[in-house]
């Protein structure tokens, strides 16, 4: 099984490369730091770790681990013609690709794994309570957060294949990752108003009845309504929303909101279809691309 | 062993080749010259089945390469120019990684690394990153024949080596060829290749323009005479031997036989002694620059 063998390599390199292990790093002290800075831990309950691990280490430091571990992975190859040697044995394009990307994935689970043990066990020694359903959430948290660390490799994996230099890999990863992160909400809010327009000026008289006040905030709803529809879109366009709505989802589906539950259906398969998309594409073009 | 027909690779509006014909026996070593860019290294990865063709068909062993490129990497061996590896892992570690894809046991692989190794005269544990070009190019040549291929394409093999590794990777091709393989030899080097080769075919801008067995590049005899005293009846004394050019106080002559009896023999009835009369070798720069030169 020729993808085994290069995922084997891949996974063994990723855990044992300088970078791997500074993020690895960086994420546990972050991720303990915040779970003892009290912030989102003010009820001491374990759940609530996993809010806080998301929040401040997988959501920003995780996106940088997938981003730098995908961005040179075929460009570096390509550059120091080890590419051309692999591929001078028996060993398909498709394996080298698959691999590659599960070896990965194997090394992101083995750190979100040891990070959220480790963050879990110093929560417990500050006292927060834990139950069974407790190591279910975990598990999901492990899983979800993989997936999202992830899709940022899947990104810089796209641009580690259709870049001839990791230099310029890495500007197109970044590139896509600020404008899907940062950027895809401010665009939704941009798109929403100027489709939607200035909110409607109604001009409110009081009523013995209470009429006009109920068409008031009728037609206020049905504005705003409007453009959390648009900006909807817009957020499901970017991967940290969506882990994030995710994570909040089997974390505490109601209460985190004031105006009750909301559907998070959309957010999952957007979740699901980013790094589909982005390692398709990865795939096709690694497939027809003259690597020589 | 190899069969190349009407090959073809077409990048945008460039023809990196056009049209190939080609024929190499099997323990044959082909020797293929041409200027850079002539496209060499395009046709050794369309005959590694690394590229895909524009039109034409390659097979090698009876295997169609376009069709089966896993089967054909299974019996061939390649060592690109400018061969990379993994710089984290040593040069064992490589070979091993590059073991997997063979079925070959551990021991066996072992086995077979160790003793290639051995071969290319490379023993160091230090990781490749800490490798000179030289090294790498060693290492290369192993790599190349870690599945004891029928069929090794050499793309400018000795690029980078010292004259000793030059030495010593002819001496690799030789026995190579002793063992019945067949060598596809990509140099710049003309006198390696009239070294090792018993064919050479001549690539210019993508045509093979020329592919004929290395003594058949030589027409007849080309005889090299140096006399005491040299003068101008020299001309008309050996005249009948062929045609005759001088220069430098030696004199040239190309005759369809070997008639240095003869001329030995005539000069000295004529009062002449001989300073050097021997048979020159052909001079394959001179027939690569002619064959590109009448291209151009």
């Amino acid at each position: 099984m020729s993808v085994i063998v290069v995922a084997k390599k891949e996974f063994a390199d990723q855990i044992t490369s300088k970078r791997f292990i500074a993020f690895l790093i960086i994420l546990l002290l972050v991720c303990i730091y915040s779970v003892y800075s009290g912030f989102f831990t003010s009820e001491r309950e374990a759940r609530n770790i996993f809010m806080a691990i998301a929040t401040f280490g997988f959501n920003f430091i995780g996106s940088f681990l997938g981003l730098l571990v995908g961005f040179d992975l075929i460009t570096k190859e390509r550059e120091s013609g080890s590419l051309k040697t692999l591929l001078s044995h028996p060993v398909f394009r498709d394996q080298v690709i698959n691999g590659k990307a599960l070896g990965a994935f194997g090394a992101f689970v083995i750190a979100v794994t040891l990070v959220t043990i480790i963050t879990f066990g110093a929560s417990l020694m500050k006292g927060f309570s834990t139950s069974m359903e407790d190591f279910v959430i975990a598990v999901k948290f492990i899983v979800v957060t993989s997936v999202y660390i992830f899709t940022m490799f899947s990104i810089g994996l796209f641009s580690s294949v259709i870049a001839k230099k990791s230099s310029t890999s890495l500007m197109i990863a970044f590139g896509i990752f600020l404008l899907v992160s940062f950027l895809m909400p401010f665009i939704g809010i941009m798109v929403a108003q100027s489709i939607v327009g200035p909110p409607p000026e109604v001009h409110y008289v009081e009523t013995p009845d209470g009429s006009q006040g109920v068409e008031y905030n009728r037609i206020m709803d049905d504005y705003w309504e409007r453009v959390r529809a648009i900006t909807e879109l817009f957020e499901l366009l970017s991967p940290s929303n969506n882990y994030n709505r995710v994570v909040i989802d089997f974390l505490r589906p109601t209460e985190m909101y004031s105006f009750g539950a909301r559907d998070t259906t959309k957010n999952i398969v957007g979740f699901i279809l980013y790094p589909l998309v982005f390692f398709v594409l990865s795939y096709i073009k690694f497939l027809r691309s003259d690597i020589l | 062993m190899i069969e190349v027909e009407n090959l073809s690779k077409v990048y945008g509006k460039f023809k990196a080749l056009d049209g190939l014909n080609l024929t190499i026996e099997e323990n044959e070593v082909f020797g293929f010259l041409g200027p850079n860019g002539s496209g060499k290294t395009t046709t050794i990865n369309l005959l590694m089945g690394m590229l895909q063709p524009t039109e034409g068909r390659v097979s090698i062993a009876g295997i169609d390469v376009v069709r089966h490129p896993r089967e054909i990497k299974k019996i061939c061996g390649y060592l690109p120019e400018n061969v990379g590896f993994y710089d984290n892992m040593s040069a064992k570690s490589n070979l091993l990684y590059f073991s997997e894809f063979y079925r070959m046991s551990k021991n066996e692989a072992l086995s077979r690394i160790n003793e290639l190794l051995e071969l290319v005269e490379l023993d160091t544990d230090k990781k490749v990153g800490e490798f000179s070009k030289g090294m790498k190019q060693r290492l290369g040549m192993a790599q190349a024949l870690l599945n004891d291929p029928e069929v090794i394409f050499l793309d400018e093999p000795t690029s980078g080596l010292d004259p000793q590794g030059a030495r010593l990777f002819r001496k690799i091709i030789r026995e190579q060829k002793k063992e019945g393989k067949t060598i596809f030899f990509s140099s710049h080097i003309l006198s390696e290749v009239r070294d090792v080769c018993e064919t050479v075919g001549i690539l210019y801008r993508g045509k093979l323009i020329t592919k004929r067995k290395i003594d058949e590049f030589s027409s007849g005899y080309r005889i090299l005479v140096q006399p005491e005293p040299f003068d101008d009846n020299l001309m008309d004394l050996l005249s009948e031997f062929g045609e005759i050019s001088m220069s430098d106080r030696m004199i040239l002559i190309t005759s369809e036989r070997d008639c240095r009896l003869e001329v030995s023999k005539k000069l000295f009835e004529n009062g002449y002694y001989l300073k050097e009369l021997y048979i020159k070798d052909i001079d394959l720069e001179e027939v690569y620059m002619k064959a590109i030169g009448l291209e151009e």
